[in-house]
Parts: C-alpha cells; structure tokens; sequence
C-alpha cells in the first residue's frame, strides 16, 4: 500500500527490509534499520535545537550516507529540507539562510573557515565531526539524542523540501515542494523504471540537485541500494567500479555519458546493468545511438525530461521506442498532462511548435515567499516550463529550445545575469555578457565578453574575483575582451549576435 | 630530480597555480595536494588538465591512464609524464 509520505514509506521499508544495506560508499554501509535508528536519533537532535514542524533547516553537505540521515531526519519531525550544493561560496549559504530564514545550519566538518565566516548570523550550526568546533554541535554528540520514533500527521500539501535554482531574473528562487509532490513523482518514476528492493545504483548525481534527489528516493522508497563511489573526473574509475559493485542502475546527464564513451573502456566492455537513465538538459541524437551501440544487450536505456518545478520528472521515452522516437524525451508520467501553447496561452494541435506547460500531482506548491515569480510560473495549476516543444500524433513530447537566455552547462542551469552581475562588480570592468557556446562533453560552456581595462593584473583579479564569489560551474571557462558588446537602438544587448 | 622534471614541475605549477588558485604564491600549493581532496580541481578542471597535457606538453591521456594515481597531485603527475616520456 503507497504510504502518504516518503518519510512513512521509509519507515515502511525498513520493517520489511531492515537488514537490507541502504547505502555503501568505499568505506562504509549502513542497512535500513541502522539508517532508521540514526534517523530518528538526530530528529531527537533537531528538535532538542528548537526545530519544530514547518521549520527550515539548511544543509551544505556532499553525498555520504550522514547526508541522508540528516535529510530524512529532517522529514522525521516534519521540518522542511534546504539543501544547498556544498561548493557554494559562504555569501550563498549567508543569502540562502536568509531567503528560508532557517533554524538550522549543517555543514561538512572540513568547512571551518565557512564555520568561522557564517557565524555571525543568528542561526545554530552542527557540523559533522566527531569533536565540536566553539559555538556548534558536532556529529557525534548529536547522534547521542534521545531518538523520536512517533509518526507525523503530515497531511498532503505539507512542504517538504525547497530546492534553490537559478530564475531568469535577479536571485535564485526556492522551489518549494510538497510531501504529496515528491511521493507521487517517486512513485511514478519507480513504476516505469519498475525498481525493487534487488536493485542497486550505482549514483554520481548530486543528491542536493532535483535529478539525484529523485534518485534518492526512488530507490530508498523501494527498499533498493544505493552505490556512492568516486568522482566523474575519473571515468574509468567509476566503469571500473559500477562492474566490480554488480550494481543494477545508473543515472547520467549528457556528458555523463560522454565521458564514458570517450574516456573509458566502456564501448568495448560496457557494464551489465539492468538500466540507465539520461535527464539533466538534451542529449544528441548521435550520442544516443553510440551509446545505444555499445549497451551491453540486457541494458534499458531511459531518456527522461523533468524540472525542478515539477519534483524532478515530467515525461519518460519508454525504452522500445528509442529507434521508433529516436530524438523525443517521451510521455507524460502516470500523474502528469502536458500541454503545447502558444504566446497567449492557446493549446495548439499536434506537430504545432509552442511553450510546453505541465499539470499534475508533481508541480510545486509555489516559490518560497516569491508570489510574484510563482503567479508568472503556475497559471491556474499549469507550470510554464520555458521549454518549447511540440506533441507528435503519438503523443510523444519533442522539445526544441528555451525561450530564455538560460545556459546549460552539464546538468547546471545557468543564469548568465547572475554571473555578469558578479562580473560587473569589479572596478575596472565596465559591462559584460555571458553567453554558452557549444562543448563536446558539457553540452555548453560559459564564455565571458568583458568590457574595460585589460591589463595582465586586471585579467588575474577578474578570475581571483569570480573564484571567490561563484561556484565552479558558473566560473567561465573563456574570457574574452572586447570593446563594446552589441546591442539594440534602446540600448537592449543582443546576446545571439556574441554566439 | 633532473632538469627536465624541474621544468615539468614549474610548468604544471604554473598551470595550476594560475588558472585555479589564481595566485602566484607558491606557497598555495603542495606537490602533494590532491587536487580534488582539497578542492583545487573538479572534474571539469581535471578535464581541463588533460586538454592542457595534450596541447601544452604533448601527453595524450589514455582513458585507462585517467586515474587518481596519474593525475590527481603535482607529484603524482610528474611521475606519470615521466613515466610517458621515457
């Protein structure tokens, strides 16, 4: 029977697969009742801080198995998860904190100088070490908390999660979803990929971003393993690793799988897995069908589209008809309509190109505090994807671009007037641009039109300058100087005239 | 070391030093850092190393010779250049 929460279908699993390993790393594994126990501990934590139902808690933590205990504590008292993505510079943390005006802050246990620079803020910090750094809560000691084991009354449309991503203007925006959004789109996405407690996948996604949060609990919710091992600056490394593990599933974006193919050994001894999965932006058609070729015959491959706004997924290409669709990213989910439209808001026919909106269980509750970007995104329960596309006859959605300047870099949704905005701090540049050009693993990088003084000194401070306030993935990659960017007669700049 | 490893190192540091930690301090950085352990580089900066081998030092990475072994500290990159090289 599905449980009215992922919280409770955990608890559910855990009764029937307890000694099941829930999670393995290089070092560790943890079983369902050993994650379950440690759970309800830090809840006991949590709510020994002051966390009540409702509240915001932030985390900053890479995938490891103390990232989910952190997280399904945090639904075990019925609090709401942030979690942010732990490169982000102590500013973002700062601004993140203060737009969800969170309770609690938790961090890895080597970011003491992020320790140090947040702890002016009024916001109670556990980090996870075994000894406490002065004015937090170390790991340790908080797993000693007397355990909370009571179930929630959470009812549907409680909120459950908020999920930072770039807006086309100004700030990030907090996706704020539902208990109700996320179990039907998990389990949506666990009937067509028909996943069981014998699965196993082997996960490089980082769990704080939309696709590997799905990941997340499509395969806990199952009673399913999870494999954390190695980073994609290896990709040997993880061929080697995902064989050796006997892992059953793997999730990839585009240049997931392009690293693999172009450096690995997996088009001559592909590993047997059972399926794969492709979300996280468009993969080329050429890429499909040199993957397609060196799948090893017992591997489905699942081509996916989804958006933070609809939970993760919307539609699915069931794998047989990869060739006879070869391009579209499939049908809606069991839960999800999906609509073609014009400028006005028109449903268009068939073959009719037009904005693609979604309706169903899996679209967000709103934006946090933000009602009116929320007003401008969900008409009427529709979600305006941004994306354009079309539906063929068979009901198969093809998308065909964005209608904004959003890049894509990886799985990364980028605003470029983020980054110009950094960019333009600086003294000595006048106005800059940020543009994506094409990438042959990425899919687009970040290139950079600068207008001011260009002296080797300025050139240095402008990649020290970007280093300090944004991530690695917005860093761009080129750099160029120009002395002034095109624009239109009202001064409007003309992005498409810089690719 | 001998003279072409000296001008190997320098040439590496200087890559990393400049493009990643943006300093000329060469105290920022130890031949035996890994570079993703402490944060130096991501899988896109490790990319960028491999791109760099090529068209800088003519070193083609194999993809069986992408591992942390080969690539992921000063030290551990000299040894594989020389390991190529002789």
């Amino acid at each position: 029977m599905i449980k009215p929460t992922l919280i409770e279908q955990f608890h559910n699993i855990c009764g029937s697969y307890g000694d099941h390993i829930a999670i393995q790393n290089d070092m560790n594994e943890i079983t369902y009742k050993e994650l379950k126990s440690s759970i309800e501990r830090l809840a006991g934590f949590y709510q020994e801080q002051g966390v009540k139902q409702g509240d915001r808690v932030v985390l900053v933590i890479d995938n490891s198995i103390n990232y989910v205990i952190a997280f399904y504590a945090i639904w075990q008292i019925g609090a709401i998860v942030v979690a942010l993505n732990p490169q982000s510079k102590t500013h973002e943390i700062e601004k993140s904190i203060n737009l969800c005006q969170a309770k609690l802050l938790i961090l890895e246990q080597a970011d003491i100088q992020k320790i140090n620079s947040l702890n002016h803020i009024d916001i109670n910090i556990l980090q996870l070490s075994e000894a406490n750094i002065q004015g937090t809560y170390s790991w340790q000691d908080a797993l000693n908390s007397k355990p909370i084991t009571m179930s929630l009354n959470i009812k549907k449309a409680t909120a459950a999660q908020i999920i930072f991503t770039s807006g086309t203007t100004g700030d990030p925006k907090g996706v704020l979803l539902s208990h109700h959004n996320l179990l039907r789109n998990t389990h949506d996405i666990t009937d067509y990929l028909e996943l069981t407690n014998n699965d196993s996948v082997f996960n490089v996604l980082p769990f704080h971003y939309s696709y590997g949060n799905s990941v997340l609990h499509t395969h806990l919710s199952v009673g399913a393993k999870i494999i954390l091992n190695g980073s994609m600056a290896f990709p040997q490394d993880i061929v080697d690793k995902i064989r050796d593990s006997k892992a059953t599933g793997f999730s990839g974006v585009p240049s997931t799988y392009s690293l693999f193919l172009n450096r690995s050994d997996w088009p001559d001894n592909p590993p047997a897995l059972r399926y794969i999965t492709q979300a996280g932006g468009p993969m080329s058609k050429s890429l499909i069908h040199k993957l397609l070729n060196t799948l090893n015959p017992r591997t489905k491959l699942y081509i996916m589209y989804g958006q933070t706004e609809a939970s993760a997924r919307i539609s699915w290409l069931p794998p047989e008809y990869l060739d006879k669709k070869m391009g579209s990213v499939g049908i809606p989910l069991n839960s999800v309509k999906i609509e073609i439209r014009d400028q006005y808001g028109n449903s268009l026919k068939h073959n009719q190109n037009g904005e693609v909106y979604v309706e169903g269980d899996n679209i967000m509750k709103e934006y946090w505090n933000n009602p009116n970007a929320t007003q401008k995104t969900v008409i009427n329960g529709w979600l305006r994807t941004g994306d354009i596309g079309h539906i063929d006859e068979d009901g198969f959605l093809f998308l065909e671009g964005r209608n904004n300047d959003m890049i894509k870099v990886g799985a990364h949704r980028i605003n470029p007037l983020e980054l110009e905005e950094v960019i333009n701090k600086l003294d000595f540049v006048n106005e800059s641009a940020v543009i994506g050009v094409d990438d042959e693993i990425l899919g687009q990088k970040l290139r950079a039109f600068v207008v001011g003084d260009e002296s080797r000194e300025n050139q240095f401070c402008l990649k020290k300058h970007c280093n300090e306030y944004l991530p690695a993935h917005k860093i761009p990659r080129e750099i160029k100087w120009i002395s002034q960017l095109p624009k239109t007669a009202s001064g409007k700049l003309k992005r498409h005239q810089l690719i | 070391m001998n003279e072409d490893e000296n001008n190997t190192e320098d040439l590496l540091r200087t890559f990393i030093l400049e493009n990643y930690l943006f300093t000329d301090d060469q105290k920022k950085l130890n031949n035996s850092d890994s570079f993703l352990d402490t944060g130096i580089l991501d899988s896109m900066g490790i990319l960028e190393m491999i791109y760099y081998l090529d068209e800088e030092m003519s070193i083609k990475v194999a993809p069986d010779e992408m591992i942390p072994a080969n690539l992921d500290s000063i030290n551990n990159l000299i040894a594989f250049i020389d390991k190529k090289t002789n």
